[in-house]
This record gives structure tokens, C-alpha cells and sequence, in this order.
């Protein structure tokens, strides 16, 4: 998977630098990292169910209710596990702080899934009533 | 529904998880005082990883096996009588008493002649619609009443056909009863012995529409019956709203001819 964005400033806009702009190739990152989560999260039984675009070209008109429907997605992800950062109410005046917004949240979601992948406990490593769930 | 599985299992989510996997853990002195934190990852080296325990395991066995885990509640008298929820259990002492609370009394009266009458007979025709249930007659007679040789009028409830080849209770009856005087009355306290009631043996139309077969039983027969005035059969323990009862008197001539 690509690695998320969610540090863009001022500066990078101004400056037209590669991730100040938001262009056909961010959307395809976020709605990629979607259904991964989506997947990933349905797999653990945390089931998220959404509806994505993954093939966005620069000729695509990004409207105001793809740019909605991805909203929703991330906050159906979000709603479905954990996140820290609540999600933007909006998808008006989409700016760069919005753009980090919806990938810090996937960023989120992605390393508390990952802990918890981490530290399942395997059968036959513990027995009933053990306190703390020490590993040894 | 109780359910002895967790409605809502969910998984552990640490934040303090290392990039290789290690897990943070605080140790500590007997005193109890913190000795820092330290990060500890498993480095056994299986053979055999082993299955997770985890959410998606737990919600395929909950998938698999819940409903059968569940322990229906049970109904209070309130919920049994009146039927509103067909997920609790009632013991049977609560269906026994729903269903009476439901039933309806009935009684009947029958004009019989005052003058003295040789083989009376009451037949009483009653489908009963629920087997488990102890029907039970009361029948009146308001005017003192003798066999010619003074004996008790001999009250018989038989059936035409007796259901299993059994009478239950003293021969020839298919009741038990208890006679007392109540005033100028006779009362016969008569508890038909349901098992025996269950064999429908007889079609019949009532009111030309309703049909059902019926189990015909002969309240009483006497030889000898002076002044009687009125005989009120009644079932004390009433029967299910599906059930109905006809009585009818027949004199010796009628019976003769039966």
C-alpha cells in the first residue's frame, strides 16, 4: 500500500510541491487504503461495508458527492473500529487540512489494527483465568 | 432471550505496540513501586503458530452454536395468561392455570318434569377440547330428592363408548363424586376423569353449523325422582372456548327408544 499523506501545510500549497496539490492519484490512494481497511476489518469481524473508486484519471470530475461518499467511507471505517481524529463534518471547502484529516484517520485505524493483530493470544499460550495475558 | 455467549465481543487494541511486535509491559518491585517499562514480544519460535483467539473466531462459534445456547426466560403468570410472548417458557403449572384463566363457565339449565319419573336421564354431550384439563360438574337439584327406597339418587356419568376400554373410578362411572346437602339441595360435586374423556365417538351439528364430534355421557339416571323441579348441570371447571356441551333430559319413553 502507498504510505498515507496527512502532513501537508501551507507552504506545500503555495509551493505546488507533489503533495500540496490533490490530484486523480491521492483519490486513488485513499479509496485503495479504504477497501484495504474495509477488508481487513471485515476479516476480524468487524464488518464495514462500502462503496469505492479506485480508478480515478485526472479527466474524472471530482464532485461534491464522490468527495461525500469517500467521506462516508472513512467514517463507516472509523465507526467500525477506532480512530483518535474524528472525521471532518464536511466535504466543503475541501483544503489541504481536510485532505490530512481523512488520511490521518486511515493512518490511525490502520496501526490500531495492526496492534491488535499483534497481540492476539494463540491457543495452547494460555490457560483460563491467567491475569494480564503475559506472554510467558 | 439470555444468552450465555457475549452479545458483544471485542478485541483488545493496544497503543503501545513497537513496530517489530513488542508489546509494551510495566515492571514493578514487591513494594509495588515502577521499575519502567519494558517491551516484550514472544520469541519462541513455533512450529505451530496456533489459532487466535480473537473476534472473528468467537463469532463463528457464536455463529455456529448460540441459538442453541439460549435459555428462554421464563413467562410470569401475567405473560402466560395473556399469551404476549412466545419466547418464554411457562412451567405447566402457568399453562394449566393460562388456560382456565381463559375458559368460560357454562351452565345449563334443564326443566324436568315434576312429576315422578322412572329412568331419568341427563346426557350430557361435551366435546373437550383440551385433554389436560379436569373438567368438573356441579349439579343442582332444588327440590329434595329420593330414590323410592329412600337411597341417595344414584348419580352416573357414562360414556357410550368408553374411550380405552377403561373406566376409571368406581365401576360403571367415569367419575368420582361427593354428594352434600346445600339448604333444600342436593349438590353432587362430579369431576369427570379427563383421560377418559378423549375419545370423540360422535358427530353432531350444532346450531346447523357447527359440527365436532362429542363424547356423549350420561349425567345421571335414577329410578325414582319426586318434585323435581330443575337440574343445573354446570361445569365448575370450565372448558376452552372451543368446547360446548348440550344436555338434555330424556324420559323413561325416550329412553326406551333409544
Amino acid at each position: 500500500m502507498d504510505e498515507l499523506v496527512f502532513n501537508r501545510t501551507i507552504d506545500d500549497l503555495l509551493n505546488q510541491t507533489e503533495i500540496g496539490q490533490y490530484q486523480a492519484q491521492d483519490l486513488n490512494r485513499v479509496e485503495s487504503w479504504c477497501v484495504y481497511l474495509a477488508n481487513k476489518l471485515t476479516s476480524y469481524s468487524y464488518p464495514v461495508s462500502i462503496v469505492t473508486k479506485t480508478n480515478w484519471t485526472m479527466s474524472d470530475k471530482r464532485t461534491t458527492s464522490q468527495m461525500e461518499r469517500i467521506r462516508k467511507n472513512i467514517k463507516a471505517i472509523a465507526q467500525a473500529f477506532y480512530s483518535f481524529t474524528q472525521i471532518a463534518p464536511s466535504v466543503t471547502n475541501f483544503d489541504f487540512n481536510k485532505a490530512n484529516n481523512w488520511e490521518k484517520i486511515l493512518y490511525e485505524i490502520d496501526t490500531l489494527l495492526t496492534n491488535m493483530i499483534t497481540i492476539f493470544l494463540y491457543s495452547g499460550t494460555f490457560y483460563s483465568g491467567e491475569s494480564e495475558g503475559l506472554l510467558v | 432471550m439470555s444468552n450465555h455467549l457475549v452479545e458483544n465481543f471485542k478485541d483488545r487494541v493496544p497503543r503501545q505496540v513497537l513496530p517489530n511486535g513488542a508489546v509494551r509491559y510495566e515492571e514493578f518491585d514487591e513494594n509495588g513501586n515502577s521499575l519502567g517499562y519494558k517491551w516484550i514480544k514472544r520469541a519462541d519460535d513455533p512450529t505451530e503458530v496456533g489459532n487466535a483467539w480473537n473476534k472473528y473466531i468467537y463469532d463463528g462459534i457464536k455463529a455456529e452454536f448460540g441459538d442453541v445456547l439460549y435459555t428462554a426466560e421464563k413467562a410470569t403468570q401475567a405473560e402466560a395468561e395473556a399469551g404476549v410472548d412466545d419466547t418464554k417458557y411457562m412451567t405447566s403449572l402457568k399453562v394449566n392455570q393460562a388456560i382456565s384463566q381463559r375458559l368460560v363457565t357454562r351452565s345449563y339449565d334443564i326443566d324436568v318434569p315434576t312429576t315422578n319419573q322412572l329412568n331419568l336421564r341427563v346426557d350430557l354431550d361435551s366435546y373437550v377440547n383440551e385433554n389436560t384439563v379436569l373438567v368438573v360438574f356441579e349439579s343442582y337439584i332444588n327440590q329434595f330428592a329420593f330414590d323410592s327406597d329412600g337411597s341417595w339418587m344414584d348419580w352416573l356419568v357414562n360414556s357410550e363408548n368408553p374411550v380405552f376400554g377403561l373406566w376409571i373410578g368406581e365401576a360403571g362411572r367415569l367419575h368420582t363424586s361427593s354428594m352434600s346437602i346445600v339448604g333444600n339441595r342436593y349438590k353432587s360435586h362430579t369431576k369427570m376423569i379427563i383421560d377418559v374423556k378423549s375419545k370423540l365417538v360422535k358427530i353432531v351439528m350444532i346450531s346447523g353449523t357447527l359440527s365436532a364430534e362429542v363424547t356423549k355421557y350420561e349425567l345421571f339416571r335414577g329410578t325414582y325422582l319426586n318434585n323435581i323441579g330443575k337440574i343445573f348441570p354446570r361445569f365448575v371447571k370450565a372448558l376452552s372456548s372451543k368446547d360446548f356441551i348440550k344436555v338434555k333430559a330424556f324420559d323413561s319413553a325416550e329412553i326406551s327408544n333409544m
